[in-house]
């Protein structure tokens, strides 16, 4: 797992939810240095001025700024700073407003309509490598990797197949998570621990980023783009 | 559309145009309006110009052929002695030599008649004095009575200059006998109906065609009238004369002022055409001063007039000139017209008027001058295409190609009659086999040569008219059905009409389609298809019907589509104003800020809601039961009260089972969620409560709900507006709602039904 995080920073608009968020971040790990920008260009400056590749630490990253969608530096992100958790803050939970993001590389969400304790409470989760999957998510999930279950196969070398098509057991726990069973529940249905489906969702994750980004550059080689 | 405008500046389109609307639209019989607009029709006025033709023809050729005929032709010899310039060698007379001098004629048994040089001329016109006219008339009649004994004694000199005669039985003319001039006069008469009359038939509403055939007709009275007596072989009766004369005079007149009429009214329209009533006026004076000898010399009677028409032709082309000079496509109209006129009759005027009404002799035979007229006719035809005079597309060239078809087969057949003496009826036969096996399908391989037809596919046309029914506003709509019927029939005329027909139908023959209004998009009329070369065929009927077809079909996907998104739009705006607006007016009279913030929270799961709603408007249970019970764990989180949610069997069972198959609507599940939310807010708000059971069960037509939770239970009073909220939720799905006694906190029931009432 990650190191704990040394710094955070936070890409936010709205000045009340960027004050809370720092907020959060400090009663989630005491002592972090956080840094805050109000739009993609400040975050952008930072990333490439500031941080290291290797350097652990946690973007909190709205997804519509004045300037741009978030999910354009989640993917900057993803790309080169893998020492960098990057989670989508948001409202909704809904599956039309994060998928993307969650393609793009983020490792986690967080609603913002929350009140500070509880702010504090998921991102120690996500830290913790427990990412949030609403029934939502996990149905738009199931969706991508049954539609595209052989997106590596094709003239791209894709590092295995395993890594952007799902086990069995990983269908078992979205499917469950997508009828409405919480990570506990699901985890007494398959007879697994808490623990271990909680990895599954991390792992999950991880799958649909590289299953997208497959799927993005087999998109690009049919458009003659590589 | 730059059709339209060329429209206007040639003819008179106007008048045409409103002409129709009050046809169409007055308030006549169905059946006498189409009866009304079967006599429009160009192919119909075609068959009767093609009848004044026949007429034409029979005529002329009756009073030839019909003259007795000895088979000499006469000529002017040395001191005004007549000679034989020619003996047909078949003929009556055949044993006389050319070059014989001829003294004079007789009937068998009666007086000698000496011959004159004036007895020959073609053309009494050109007999200055009165006296000399009627002398030379007087003479005729003598000369036609000896020709119309049963035998005629020719007395002539022999070759030594001995005096002899000669017994002659007159025979009947044949026709190959006619002399040239006569067949130019012959057919520039028919030549010039046949060409005014078929631009009249296309046209025969307005102005400049009427005057165009009026010339065409007083062309052929002339022409024929001089073709019969200028090719008599010697004499004519001078009744008969004396009528074909005038009536060449007359035509000749009528000529002058038709093309008057036309350059007063064509390219543009310089005069009322009630003024023109001045024209035929001057005619009958004119005419009247001849025929009562008001002038002294009959050259002037006859020239002047002409003359000074052709002035008036010209003075009125020159005006047109100036009148079209900001207008080219009208400019170069009149060139063309002007100048064929101009040049036809001027040349005429010069070479055989000018030189009489001077003294002289023409310069050449009235007969082939005559020719020059042709070339006018001849002229205008070549120019309808290219400058598109009186306004006539190509298409109208198969309306003379259909009246030419028709001529020429009768013309075939009389010439096979008389030439070969056959029975009529295998007559005709050749004649159609002519016409069925030459000249019909040479026309159609020349009609087809000149046509390239394009054809749309179907998917294409298809395409087509989803784009036309989808485009985004009716202005658009209208312009890509326009574009589309363009480029389908590329008619020359697309107008909007007044009074549209429930179907497509063909009108004029095929050059016209009346089009039924499709959604906004009103009635059109497609005129001249094809840039006017061809008419409408059934198959073009059948394409437009498909057409109007297809267009309702796209027509109603689009509002059914529009509807769609109207009703989604009211939906989110109610449920916005009903759910959301009420919640934030909540909160803005609350006084604590926590309550605030709790309200705030609510109205975001409102919106939440709201928008995922717009994915789909029908849900399976099972998901609708899942979102709500991650939200409520989620919502119950850190609040201190635990929720204990069993699973139903549905829930963790076999996909397709229980809830999974149950598919709910927008209304259904949109209350049912707010109504639970509700439930669970009042639960965290008000009852203290440390533990909050869910129990659903859905069996095939019931959903039931259970909530409890080990609160303070309900108080009177206490919570009185959400509770009536929650009421009108439930009975707005057509549900129920209980409040069981329960010996702690508060248990609500609520069940709804699945199935839609029975209508």
């Amino acid at each position: 797992m990650n190191p704990r995080p040394e710094l955070c920073f936070i890409v936010e608009d709205l000045a009340p939810a960027r004050a809370s968020l720092m907020a959060a971040a400090e009663a989630a790990f005491p002592g972090i240095e956080v840094r805050a920008f109000e739009d993609l260009a400040g975050a952008r400056a930072f990333v490439a001025a500031g941080l290291g590749p290797q350097q652990p630490a946690l973007g909190l990253i709205d997804l519509g700024l004045p300037d741009g969608s978030g999910v354009d530096l989640i993917r900057l992100l993803a790309a080169g700073y893998p020492g960098t958790m990057a989670v989508v803050t948001t409202i909704f939970d809904d599956d039309g407003h994060l998928f993307e993001a969650l393609g793009a590389g983020a490792q986690g969400y967080l609603l913002k309509d929350v009140d500070l304790d509880r702010l504090a409470l998921y991102l120690r989760r996500i830290e913790a490598g427990e990412p949030p999957l609403s029934p939502s998510i996990a149905r738009r999930m199931l969706g991508h990797f049954r539609a595209a279950p052989s997106a590596p196969a094709g003239p791209l070398p894709v590092d295995g197949t395993p890594e952007a098509s799902l086990t069995r057991r990983e269908t078992d726990v979205l499917q469950l998570i997508g009828r409405g069973l919480r990570v506990g529940e699901a985890a007494d249905v398959l007879g697994l621990t808490e623990h271990t489906v909680a990895g599954y969702v991390k792992t999950i994750y991880r799958k649909l980023h590289v299953s997208s980004r497959a799927e993005a550059a087999l998109e690009a080689a049919r458009r003659g783009l590589v | 559309m730059k059709s339209l405008s060329q429209e206007a500046r040639q003819g008179e389109p106007a008048a045409s145009f409103t002409e129709t609307t009050v046809s169409v639209t007055a308030t006549v019989p169905a059946g006498e309006a189409a009866a009304a607009s079967q006599a429009r029709e160009p192919a119909t006025l075609m068959l009767w110009v093609v009848a004044l033709c026949i007429v034409a023809v029979v005529g002329t050729m009756w009073s030839v052929l019909g003259q007795p005929w000895l088979g000499l032709r006469f000529g002017a010899g040395d001191h005004g002695r007549v000679l034989i310039a020619a003996v047909e060698a078949d003929g009556p007379a055949a044993g006389l030599t050319r070059g014989t001098i001829v003294i004079g004629l007789a009937a068998e048994g009666r007086g000698m008649v000496a011959l004159e040089a004036q007895d020959l001329t073609p053309e009494p016109d050109f007999i200055s004095d009165y006296a000399e006219l009627d002398r030379f008339m007087a003479r005729q009649g003598a000369l036609s009575q000896i020709l119309a004994a049963p035998r005629v004694v020719l007395h002539y000199l022999d070759g030594g200059g001995a005096r002899q005669q000669l017994s002659i039985q007159p025979g009947e003319r044949p026709l190959l006998d006619l002399p040239i001039d006569f067949w130019v006069q012959f057919f520039t008469g028919i030549g010039g109906l046949l060409i005014s009359g078929w631009v009249w038939s296309i046209r025969p509403r307005d102005w400049p065609p009427r005057f165009f055939i009026v010339s065409g007709v007083a062309m052929v009275m002339s022409a024929h009238a001089a073709a019969i007596y200028s090719s008599r072989e010697l004499a004519l009766d001078p009744i008969l004369f004396q009528w074909l004369s005038a009536a060449n005079f007359l035509g000749a007149m009528g000529f002058g002022a038709a093309a008057i009429a036309l350059f007063l009214r064509y390219p543009m329209p310089l005069v009322a055409p009630r003024y023109l009533v001045w024209l035929p006026v001057a005619v009958a004076i004119s005419f009247a001063a001849d025929r009562l000898r008001l002038f002294d010399s009959q050259n002037v009677a006859r020239y002047l007039p002409t003359a000074s028409e052709m002035v008036l032709i010209i003075l009125a082309v020159g005006v047109q000139w100036y009148a079209t000079r900001r207008d080219a496509a009208a400019r170069a109209a009149l060139n063309w017209l002007g100048l064929t006129i101009s040049v036809g009759a001027g040349c005429y005027i010069l070479i055989i008027g000018a030189p009489l009404l001077v003294g002289g002799e023409p310069y050449m035979s009235q007969g082939y001058a005559f020719g020059f007229f042709l070339l006018i006719y001849i002229g205008v035809a070549l120019g309808l295409r290219r400058y598109r005079l009186f306004a006539i597309g190509e298409w109208s060239f198969r309306v003379l190609f259909y009246g030419g078809a028709i001529l020429l087969m009768l013309l075939l057949d009389a010439a096979l009659l008389y030439l070969l003496h056959l029975e009529p009826e295998p007559s005709l036969g050749l004649a159609l086999i002519f016409v069925g096996f030459l000249y019909l399908p040479l026309r159609d391989a020349l009609w087809r040569r000149t046509i390239a037809r394009r054809r749309m596919a179907e998917p294409e046309l298809f395409r087509a008219v989803i784009e036309v029914a989808f485009g985004a506003s009716a202005a658009e709509r209208g312009q890509r059905w326009h574009a589309l019927l363009q480029r389908l029939f590329d008619p020359l005329e697309l107008a909007p009409l007044g009074v549209p027909p429930r179907m497509a139908q063909l009108r004029g023959d095929g050059t016209e389609l009346h089009l039924p209004p499709s959604g906004d998009l009103g009635g059109l009329v497609l005129r001249y298809p094809f840039g006017g070369r061809e008419l409408f065929s059934l198959q073009h009927l059948g394409l437009a019907r498909q057409l109007g077809l297809l267009m309702q079909h796209a027509e109603a996907s689009r509002s059914a589509y529009e509807r769609g998104v109207a009703e989604e739009r009211r939906r989110i705006s109610r449920d916005l104003h009903d759910d959301v607006g009420a919640r934030l007016l909540t909160g803005l009279h609350k006084g604590d800020i926590a309550d605030t913030r709790k309200i705030l929270r609510e109205a975001i799961v409102d919106i939440r809601s709201i928008a995922g709603a717009l994915a789909g408007d029908r849900l399976p249970l099972s998901t609708v039961i899942a979102d709500l019970r991650h939200e409520t764990f989620q919502r119950l989180e850190g609040t201190g009260i635990a929720l204990h949610w069993p699973l139903g069997a549905e829930m963790v069972g076999a996909e397709g089972a229980g809830a999974e198959a149950i598919m709910v609507d927008y209304s259904l599940y949109h209350h049912f969620v707010s109504a639970m939310r509700e439930i669970v807010s009042n639960a965290i708000r008000h009852a203290g409560a440390s533990r909050l059971v869910v129990r659903l069960n859905a069996d095939g037509d019931l959903l039931t709900a259970e909530v409890s939770d080990d609160g303070r239970g309900l108080q009177g009073g206490e919570g009185g507006n959400g509770l009536r909220n929650l009421r009108d939720r439930i009975a707005a799905i057509r549900g129920s709602i209980a409040f069981p006694p329960v010996p702690q906190g508060t248990m609500v029931r609520i069940a709804i039904p699945l199935r839609p009432a029975a209508a």
